[in-house]
């Protein structure tokens, strides 16, 4: 009984893994084709996004499978219970990107790449997607921390580039910008957003690492 | 156990030895004690005669009746007993039937043994005819044999409780002294171990197969060995992982490879090193049992990823993982594919405009007074084709071997005025002044290469030069090279693409523009040509300034060449 447990658990630690690489994935490739404005690449979001969802429920379905025949105790319920939520913020993570990859596809928005914001950005969202799973991996207390740390600084970027927006708007200058300046500011503030928004579930990841460690959760 | 059989054997042996000896010795004393009960009342029935012969019947009253333990009888001779001690004598019948009274009346003695039929026990009787002529008779009980055995049996008991608890005893020190020597043998060296004969076979035994195990540690031992300095000495990475991808073996490669931390990754899945979906897959399909190979990017390095299964007793067991970093191979493909593609686009490019040139005038379309302007395209165009074949023959001629060329002694500063006055009338057309100067040093090479270095740097030096330019060319040496430096002031390498300037079609001008004539392959033959003399290459570039190429000639050089080069050099340089 106890080696099923064992493995089982072995499983969902791999598992989590395999979804976090699949979530580092889906950011890495969106960011690029955003970064390089390639919609072949942002077509192959879809699919891993996809993935994602499906290994979502899987893990779902083995947590709930694990808590009710196995009724783990401390330590491995925290990592059951982690898992669960870890699962549902990296599924937003793969939402997200699909989205950012949607706005991608379009096509019709010639992103400026020299806008120094948004490119710090999606590496500083991809860094911390990384991290947070890295943390999850080696079980690292200290990259957690640092992780939920970063969160500052996309959300600084997020307000360097909204405020950006509204000059341009507010100088009313439409003249010198391009025909369809409104889109291209619309879209740029929701990739920001989106983001914005990974970092944040980044975040949520790093917390979670941090509970089934020490099983004390950060009180929001 | 070895104990309680002792103990059983020992217990058994003298319990059944006790019994014996008991009943035999029982046997012999109560033959004994028959002989020696029928002498007595012999004797006693003789002595009380002879009272009775001497003193008539009173005696009998005076015999105290505690020596009475005998039956006393007196019958007259017609077989009535007159007398008993034991019974009243009324009560008694006839005598004269007994077998002992008609001995004792016919022979004055007789005696008998039976069942008694007063008593009804087996009893001795001793009959002595008295002078008086009647019977005196004496009988005694038989003593009993089984009743005295048993009388013995309290004893027995006592004697076998004590000998049960020797056997104990026994026992208990008897099997440790098996065992304890079995136990505390020294494995390590059985022959060392000093006990009984008894086991010398088995501890030869053990000895050798303690040489046998010792044997197949040691071969097992250097196969691991082997395996490991195989293993972690291979560049390639290696990582074994069993069915349900947990890292059995990883060897020192694939660690760096996955940039993995310090750490034990043994009995891990293998995810926690990288958990890239393409790596997911591979090992996905391989535990289906389909071999799979990939490429992979980390870190900007490419691996290929061979992954096969490992499978016995036709289920998958584990599987083996290769990883080959082939970055450097696929920069060098795609050089190469690149050089192929130069070499098409460079030689296509001449021959598409002298076709064109050629058919419009095929076709009568020029006027006789454009023909010459057109032909004299034509004949620069070709020219331009020649040479460039020229160059890049040159090139793989230098690829190839260097079959007919002379190792010489070769005086460097003839070979470079030589040159320069070659190039005098082209410099003097694009007003570009050549000074030599410096002092002349000897060196071991190849004249005809050395010059066509020369001719190659200074053609370089020319063409991308500005009217009123000049190219100096100096020569010296120190203690350790023979240096030609070759000075222009045209207009420069950026510093980004310095590097590849050498590389074969590499053009600083992106456009390709062949105003100024040159093939791409001039630096790319120099190159080659300085690696032949083991010379190096420097290059000082600054744009819009000028650019300085030196040759060095290492001193050694100066004595000796190396013709045996390693043949060719990869195509992409």
């Amino acid at each position: 009984m106890r080696v099923r447990f064992d493995e089982q658990l072995e499983l969902l630690n791999s598992e989590l893994i395999k979804m976090g690489g699949l979530c580092e994935e889906v950011i890495f490739k969106a960011a690029t084709a955003m970064l390089k404005g390639d919609p072949e690449l942002a077509l192959e979001v879809i699919p891993i996004d996809q993935e994602i969802d499906r290994k979502e429920h899987d893990i779902e379905n083995l947590c709930l499978k694990l808590l009710l025949q196995q009724q783990p105790v401390a330590k491995d319920l925290r990592l059951v219970s982690a898992a669960l939520k870890m699962v549902t913020d990296m599924e937003r993570i793969g939402d997200q990107a699909a989205d950012i990859a949607e706005i991608v596809r379009m096509d019709n928005i010639p992103f400026d790449n020299n806008n120094p914001y948004i490119r710090d950005m999606a590496n500083a969202t991809v860094y911390m997607v990384n991290n947070s799973i890295n943390a999850f991996v080696h079980r690292d207390l200290e990259m957690a921390h640092a992780v939920i740390a970063y969160d500052d600084i996309v959300d600084d970027l997020f307000n360097k580039i909204k405020v950006e927006l509204i000059q341009k708007i507010s100088a009313c200058d439409i003249t010198g910008l391009e025909d369809n300046f409104g889109e291209i500011a619309i879209d740029m503030l929701m990739v920001a957003k989106y983001f914005e928004r990974i970092g944040d579930h980044a975040v949520n990841i790093a917390e979670w690492v941090e509970f089934a460690i020490t099983g004390h959760l950060k009180d929001t | 156990m070895i104990k309680r059989k002792i103990f059983t054997n020992l217990f058994l042996l003298s319990i059944l030895s006790i019994l014996l000896t008991s009943l035999l010795i029982s046997l012999l004393y109560f033959n004994n004690s028959t002989e020696t009960m029928k002498v007595n009342l012999r004797n006693n029935a003789n002595f009380i005669a002879d009272l009775l012969n001497v003193d008539g019947y009173s005696v009998l009253e005076k015999i105290p009746n505690r020596a009475k333990t005998d039956r006393i009888t007196i019958v007259d001779p017609s077989g009535k007993a007159l007398y008993d001690n034991r019974k009243s004598v009324s009560n008694l019948t006839d005598h004269s039937s007994r077998s002992e009274i008609i001995q004792a009346l016919e022979k004055g003695i007789g005696e008998s043994r039976r069942i008694s039929d007063t008593t009804s026990k087996d009893t001795f009787y001793y009959a002595i005819k008295l002078k008086d002529g009647n019977i005196f008779r004496v009988s005694r009980d038989y003593p009993d044999f089984i009743k005295s055995f048993l009388a013995s049996i309290p004893l027995l008991a006592l004697i076998a409780i004590f000998v049960t608890m020797i056997s104990l005893f026994l026992a208990r020190r008897q099997s440790n002294a098996i065992v304890d020597p079995l136990n505390n043998l020294d494995l390590e060296q059985p022959m060392a171990n000093n006990i009984y004969d008894e086991i010398a076979p088995l501890i030869s035994r053990i000895s050798d197969q303690q040489n046998q195990i010792k044997l197949h540690m040691t071969e097992l031992q250097e196969k691991q060995t082997e395996f490991n300095s195989v293993v972690s000495n291979m560049k390639e990475g290696l990582i074994l992982l069993n069915q349900n991808a947990n890292i059995l073996t990883i060897n020192e490669s694939a660690r760096s490879i996955f940039a993995a931390e310090p750490g034990n990754y043994l009995g891990r899945k293998i995810f926690v090193l990288h958990r890239s979906s393409a790596l997911q897959n591979l090992i996905e399909s391989a535990l289906e049992g389909n071999p799979r190979e990939d490429v992979l990017t980390i870190d900007g390095h490419h691996y290929q990823f061979l992954v096969n299964p490992v499978s016995a007793e036709d289920k998958i067991k584990g599987v083996v993982l290769i990883i080959l970093d082939i970055t450097d191979k696929e920069e060098a493909e795609a050089r190469r594919r690149e050089f192929t593609g130069n070499v098409s686009h460079e030689l296509k490019t001449p021959l598409t405009s002298i076709r064109g040139y050629a058919e419009i005038i095929h076709n009568g379309l020029v006027k006789s007074e454009d023909i010459p302007s057109f032909s004299g395209r034509i004949y620069s165009e070709a020219d331009r084709m020649l040479t460039m074949v020229n160059d890049i023959m040159t090139l793989s001629h230098l690829d190839e071997d260097l079959p007919d060329l002379r190792t010489e002694t070769v005086d460097l500063l003839p070979v470079i005025q030589d040159v320069s006055e070659r190039m005098k009338p082209m410099a003097a057309g694009n007003q570009i002044r050549l000074i030599v100067d410096g002092e002349n040093f000897q060196i071991k090479g190849i004249r005809q290469l050395i010059d066509e270095m020369i001719f190659n740097i200074l053609d370089n030096a020319i063409k991308y030069n500005r009217p009123g330019g000049s190219v100096r060319i100096m020569l010296n040496s120190d203690a350790n090279y023979g240096k030609v430096r070759i000075t222009d002031t045209g207009i420069g390498i950026a510093r980004e693409e310095q590097e590849r300037v050498f590389e074969r079609f590499y053009r600083v001008d992106k456009s390709h523009s062949r105003d100024s004539g040159g093939t791409g392959l001039g630096l790319s033959i120099v190159k080659h040509i300085a690696k032949i003399h083991r010379a190096k290459l420097e290059l000082d570039s600054q744009v819009d300034i000028g650019t300085s190429i030196t040759i060095l000639f290492p001193k050694e050089q100066l004595a000796s060449v190396d013709i045996s080069l390693e043949p060719g050099l990869e195509g992409s340089e």
